[in-house]
Order: structure tokens, then C-alpha cells, then sequence
């Protein structure tokens, strides 16, 4: 339970951490696409997806002419279904994204979750994006979006991160978004009993501009942590081979 | 597959110039090229050879550009054999599945690459180089070469895996990027 008038951190507790450091300011699209990209980079290394996402998404397009199944063999309807799971959870993720970039535009948005597995009270793996130490500039003034996701998985990669080798069962993912609790956001429920999972694999990745040069007007947001609460997303995305 | 991989990843082929097969517990993508197809034959047919005489050292997929013939990736694989192991020895205690946990652990991470190496916005070709042992008596449709360095690179390391016999150790350098 958070202290009143503080916010209770899951990096006290035990976890995996990664600070990525970013040499100029960050837009907020930029941090957008950068959940993005976690969260399809996430559900590939843990095998939820079979393919990265933009992979899938290219033979979805290719894939997207079979025919009727009644009228195919067995083996050809298993393929039907398989290319009907995965157009299902390309959907739904194109939803998820779609509706991050909305959330980004209505109010900053500290923090990150996603959880795999388990439940939203006992997940088994939760992965943390923390954008707290962010300072926030225009698209003109902020650093390239390419960049920073570049700069992001470089970082990750070189941490070796993902380097389990046994295999990983197919899980339930769930992501939950901090916001304004007036932001008026529609498509993201609030979850205000939402408890950060305390007893579960996790990493944070803190991401953070480095504000050695940056003027007294250019520092990470001061957020008063009463004011967010924690919202979920209403899609569970359903990991398939 | 790991040059299939690269292939795919780094967009040398059309994607639609590939098909998904199962292979180590993943999807992978393998050319139907069959051009490529037979020179990745003919190669890897000699590859194995070398292998399992244990005259090979090291593996290395160069991309170029086309229009510049200049180098802008290289892709290395060093191997390190057990020379003491021959026909005769007792077989090594390592299951089949535990040689390709490690495989897929290592494809996964040539796609992961693609996150973040720069992007390869020319047409580009591959070189495939070779490092044997010295004296070796050269195939005909082969020639000697130099190692084809990258200027002003940077480079990561992959995980490695070993087959007890073979240990493969991966790395990939790139063009420094200098703009943020």
C-alpha cells in the first residue's frame, strides 16, 4: 500500500533493472511509441508471439486471401485457424496501440505496466516502463523518435535481458497505463485497486534524459501522485504459436 | 537458418521471397529464392565438410552496398572446435534439445538486433567468408579474400551456443551512427 502523499516504487523491491539515459529532451509521442515497441518486443522474446510484430503483420496481409475454410482439407483449415488467431491478436494490438497514442495526447503518463501471466494481483512477469525522469520537449526541440527507440533496445540488448532458454508457455497479457485521473480517457478503465505486484519476476526499465545541460526550465515533471491513478487496458492479448 | 535469418532481418531478399517453417521450436524464415537456395546449398554442403574436419575457425556474412561496395555490417561467428573428438570417441553428453534451446536463443536475438542496427536504406548484396586452417587446399569455386572490415564500426556480442564439440560464439558490427 502507498504511504499517503508518496508514491510506492517497485524498484525497492527486488527486480531487474535497466536505466536508458537520453542525451536531449523526449517528446511524448516518442515515449508512446516507445511502449510500443516494448510491448511487441516483450511478447516476441517471451514467446507470446511467434514472430515479431511487424513480421506478423506483413504475412497477415499475404495470408489474408485463403479461402473459406469448409472447403479446405484439415491441414488447411488448422492454418486458416492459426492465420485467424494471429489477424485476432494483430487487431487487438492495433487497438491497444491506437488507443496509447490517445492516452499519450490526454495526459502524461508516468508509468507503464505489463504483466504476463498469472493474474493482475500475482502476475508471473511484470515488466515496468518509468518515465518519471523524462523531461518532455516538442517534436521540433525533442530527439528523434528513431533515435530513441534505437538508443532503448541497444541498451536492452547489450543488458541481455531476455536470455532464458527454456521454453515459456503461452500467457494472458495485460498492460496498465498511470494517468490524470480527470484526463477523461474512455477506452482505458481506471483501476483504482490496482496494487503493484510485490511477490513477481520483474523489470524496470527507467527511462530518463540527462539533464546535465539542460536549463532550470528543462527538468523531469514534477508529478504530484495523488492526482494519477492506474488504468487498464480492456484487451487481454492472448499469446499464440 | 542463421544466414537465412540475417537475410530476412536485414531485408537483403524481399520479404515475399520467404517462407515460415518450423525449425529449433520457432518460426523461421527461409528463402525460396532458388538461386540463393542453390548457392546456400553448395555452401553450407562445404561448410559442413570443413565442420566436422574441424578446418573451419570462423564464419562471417558481410552486407555491402551495391552502389558503393562499401561494407555496412558484418555478422561473425566464431567456432571453436574440439580437436580431440574423431569418429571413435564416445558421444558427448549433451541432448539435442539443450543444443537448440541455445540455437533458438541465438536466432531470437539476430531478429532482436533489427531494433536498433542502423537501417540499410540501399540495395545491398552478401559475401560469405570463410577462415580455415591455413594449408588448406581451396575449392575451386572459391577464392582467398580479405576480411572486409567495417570503417568506423560498432559492435555487440550474441550469446553463444555449444554443441560440446563446436562452440559458436556471434557478434555484429555496424557503422557507427552518429546523429541522435
Amino acid at each position: 500500500m502507498a504511504d499517503e502523499g508518496s508514491r510506492e516504487s517497485s524498484s525497492d523491491r527486488e527486480g531487474d533493472e535497466l536505466p536508458v539515459l537520453f542525451p536531449g529532451l523526449v517528446s511524448a509521442d516518442s515515449c508512446c511509441r516507445l511502449v510500443c515497441e516494448l510491448l511487441k518486443h516483450v511478447l516476441y522474446q517471451r514467446q507470446q508471439l511467434p514472430l515479431p510484430y511487424q513480421q506478423l503483420a506483413f504475412f497477415s496481409r499475404t495470408d489474408s486471401g485463403l479461402a473459406d475454410s469448409s472447403t479446405l482439407p484439415h491441414s488447411r483449415r488448422n492454418e486458416q485457424n492459426n492465420c485467424k488467431k494471429f489477424q485476432r491478436v494483430l487487431s487487438e494490438l492495433n487497438e491497444i496501440f491506437q488507443n496509447l497514442e490517445a492516452m499519450f495526447m490526454l495526459t502524461l503518463v508516468p508509468c507503464v505496466h505489463i504483466l504476463l501471466g498469472g493474474s493482475i494481483v500475482n502476475p508471473k512477469e511484470m515488466y515496468e516502463i518509468n518515465m518519471e525522469r523524462i523531461v518532455f520537449g516538442s517534436t521540433e526541440e525533442s530527439l528523434k523518435t528513431v533515435s530513441c527507440i534505437r538508443k532503448l533496445f541497444h541498451t536492452l540488448f547489450v543488458k541481455d535481458i531476455f536470455n532464458e532458454l527454456k521454453s515459456i508457455p503461452l500467457m494472458n497479457t495485460v498492460l496498465l497505463v498511470q494517468g490524470h485521473r480527470d484526463c477523461g480517457v474512455q477506452w482505458f478503465r481506471p483501476k483504482l485497486n490496482y496494487r503493484i505486484p510485490n511477490r513477481t519476476r520483474k523489470l524496470v526499465i527507467n527511462l530518463a534524459c540527462d539533464t546535465v545541460n539542460f536549463t532550470s526550465t528543462e527538468q523531469p515533471t514534477s508529478y504530484n501522485h495523488d492526482d494519477y491513478i492506474w488504468f487498464q487496458a480492456p484487451i487481454t492479448i492472448k499469446g499464440f504459436h | 537458418y542463421g544466414i537465412n535469418s540475417i537475410l530476412y532481418q536485414r531485408g537483403i531478399y524481399p520479404p515475399e521471397s520467404f517462407t515460415r517453417v518450423q525449425k529449433y521450436g520457432l518460426t523461421m524464415l527461409v528463402t525460396t529464392d532458388p538461386t540463393l537456395n542453390n548457392y546456400l546449398k553448395n555452401v553450407v554442403g562445404q561448410l559442413k565438410d570443413w565442420l566436422c574436419n574441424h578446418f573451419v575457425q570462423r564464419l562471417v556474412v558481410v552486407i555491402n552496398s551495391i552502389e558503393t561496395n562499401e561494407v555496412l555490417e558484418r555478422w561473425q561467428f566464431d567456432i571453436e572446435c574440439d580437436k580431440t573428438m574423431t569418429d571413435n570417441s564416445q558421444p558427448r553428453e549433451k541432448s539435442e534439445k539443450a543444443i537448440q534451446d541455445e540455437i533458438r536463443s541465438v536466432i531470437r536475438q539476430i531478429t532482436a538486433t533489427v531494433t536498433f542496427l542502423p537501417l540499410l536504406d540501399t540495395a545491398c548484396s552478401f559475401d560469405l567468408l570463410v577462415y580455415t586452417d591455413k594449408d588448406l587446399e581451396v575449392p575451386e569455386k572459391w577464392e582467398e579474400s580479405g576480411p572486409q572490415f567495417i570503417n568506423n564500426s560498432e559492435e555487440v556480442r550474441l550469446r553463444s551456443f555449444t554443441t560440446t564439440i563446436h562452440k559458436v560464439n556471434s557478434m555484429v558490427a555496424y557503422k557507427k551512427i552518429d546523429s541522435f
